[in-house]
């Protein structure tokens, strides 16, 4: 009888013990018997079985995290957690007195968009970002490059680089971007009757050794910018097609 | 009641460096293990009343922290995917697979298999379990997971250099 690498694998993990599988091991054994190769193949599947029940080991003998214990000993809750709550909750705990209000998103991004307003005044072509009864909206280089240009191929000395580009749930397109300048700027950006309104800028996490900066990566995107992005997408974001046909029906 | 699920909380505790070392071998990381063990806890003692007596306790923390696993993973791959161009996730794919295969300790030629693989691994061989049992908390036919278990086996070997590829 021929033996699989998963039957001399069951073997070495114990999976044949049971009575029912007992002429199983035995044509087995008998096999391991004649077969010194086989018996090799077993040997090096109980060795690593070995190691491997070393693996993160020193983690059984590191003192459990008190937030642990106390989690296992809570009184049941009703409340729906995931990974997130976990962690703003471990990160409010830290640092009780920093709690930050709601609205200072908001603040912060009218304190950036102020900002903008003010570096770009000096430029040619005047400020990227305008308010528009009460909104903000994309002016000049910032407008031209969310209707022309395409993702990654932003021009020599462009003033803003695109991101991605998808359908949000009301239908309308959206875009991220980049503002290149001495401290760069992310945004969202959604097409409305002719103009971008922005839905969300933040200071830009730098990409260190990325000073060109020519791909917009996950983590070049601020929180505040890519929780915007989740909360409007529908499905998935357009890939260069999708992308350049955008274009071409200007963004409708 | 009370006192029953005061018991349940005991074991609960005792379990939790396994609980841990289970994080530990799915996230290899120790912030996101831990994080991941609290969050498990949370949704475990939400749900303690569908804990069955008689039934292993480890298996079912197992199985909520896996799931809460790949519900993170989900979330990640959905960020990626929303936020990086689209050629960004092949590299990461492919970084992996073509990187030379040299001799590389355990915990980092564990961190290397597939994520299906390293779950499979880490509860029949890490934490014991039989293969009916792993198959069970990850809701997988016992075939995928003896075949899970086979293929990771085979790239821990070859990482490791133990078998030379002779499997």
């Amino acid at each position: 009888m021929s033996i699989s690498d998963e039957q001399l694998m069951a073997y070495a993990d114990g999976e044949l013990d049971g009575a029912q599988f007992v002429t199983q091991r035995a044509a087995l054994e008998a096999a391991l018997q004649s077969d010194p190769a086989l018996a090799r193949r077993l040997a090096l599947h109980r060795q690593l079985r070995e190691q491997l029940g070393t693996l993160h080991a020193a983690v059984l003998d590191e003192p459990v995290p008190e937030r642990l214990l106390a989690a296992a000993r809570a009184e049941p809750q009703a409340t729906v957690t995931d990974l997130n709550a976990v962690r703003t909750a471990k990160a409010a705990a830290q640092r009780p007195t920093r709690r930050v209000p709601v609205w200072s998103a908001l603040a912060a991004s009218v304190l950036v968009a102020a900002g903008v307003g003010y570096l770009a005044y000096s430029q040619r072509g005047g400020s990227p970002l305008a308010l528009q009864n009460g909104e903000l909206v994309a002016r000049a280089a910032l407008a031209r490059a969310l209707n022309q240009q395409l993702a990654g191929a932003a021009p020599e000395g462009a003033l803003a680089q695109m991101g991605v580009s998808f359908r949000s749930r009301s239908g309308t397109y959206c875009r991220t971007f980049v503002l290149n300048q001495a401290h760069p700027i992310a945004g969202l950006a959604c097409h409305q009757d002719q103009d971008w309104y922005i839905k969300a800028v933040a200071p830009a996490i730098s990409a260190p050794g990325n000073a060109a900066g020519y791909r917009l990566a996950a983590s070049d995107l601020p929180p505040t910018v890519r929780s915007q992005v989740e909360d409007l997408i529908a499905g998935d974001p357009l890939d260069a097609s999708g992308e350049a046909q955008a274009r071409q029906s200007h963004w409708r | 009641m009370e006192s029953s699920l005061k018991l349940l909380q005991d074991q609960l505790v005792a379990l939790l460096p396994r609980l841990r070392r289970f994080a530990r071998s799915l996230t290899h990381h120790a912030a996101d293990a831990d994080d991941l063990v609290q969050l498990a806890l949370e949704r475990a003692l939400q749900k303690i009343g569908q804990w069955r007596a008689g039934t292993r306790l480890d298996s079912w923390m197992f199985g909520i922290i896996h799931n809460a696993w790949i519900d993170e993973i989900r979330a990640r791959r959905r960020r990626e995917r929303v936020l990086a161009p689209a050629e960004a996730g092949a590299q990461v794919a492919d970084a992996a697979s073509e990187a030379p295969i040299q001799r590389l300790s355990l915990e980092a030629a564990f961190a290397q298999l597939p994520e299906e693989q390293r779950a499979a691994v880490s509860l029949v061989l890490v934490e014991g379990l039989a293969y009916k049992e792993a198959a069970a908390l990850l809701e997988v036919p016992i075939g995928t997971l003896t075949s899970r278990i086979a293929r990771g086996r085979a790239t821990l070997s070859a990482l490791l250099g133990g078998s030379e590829g002779a499997l």
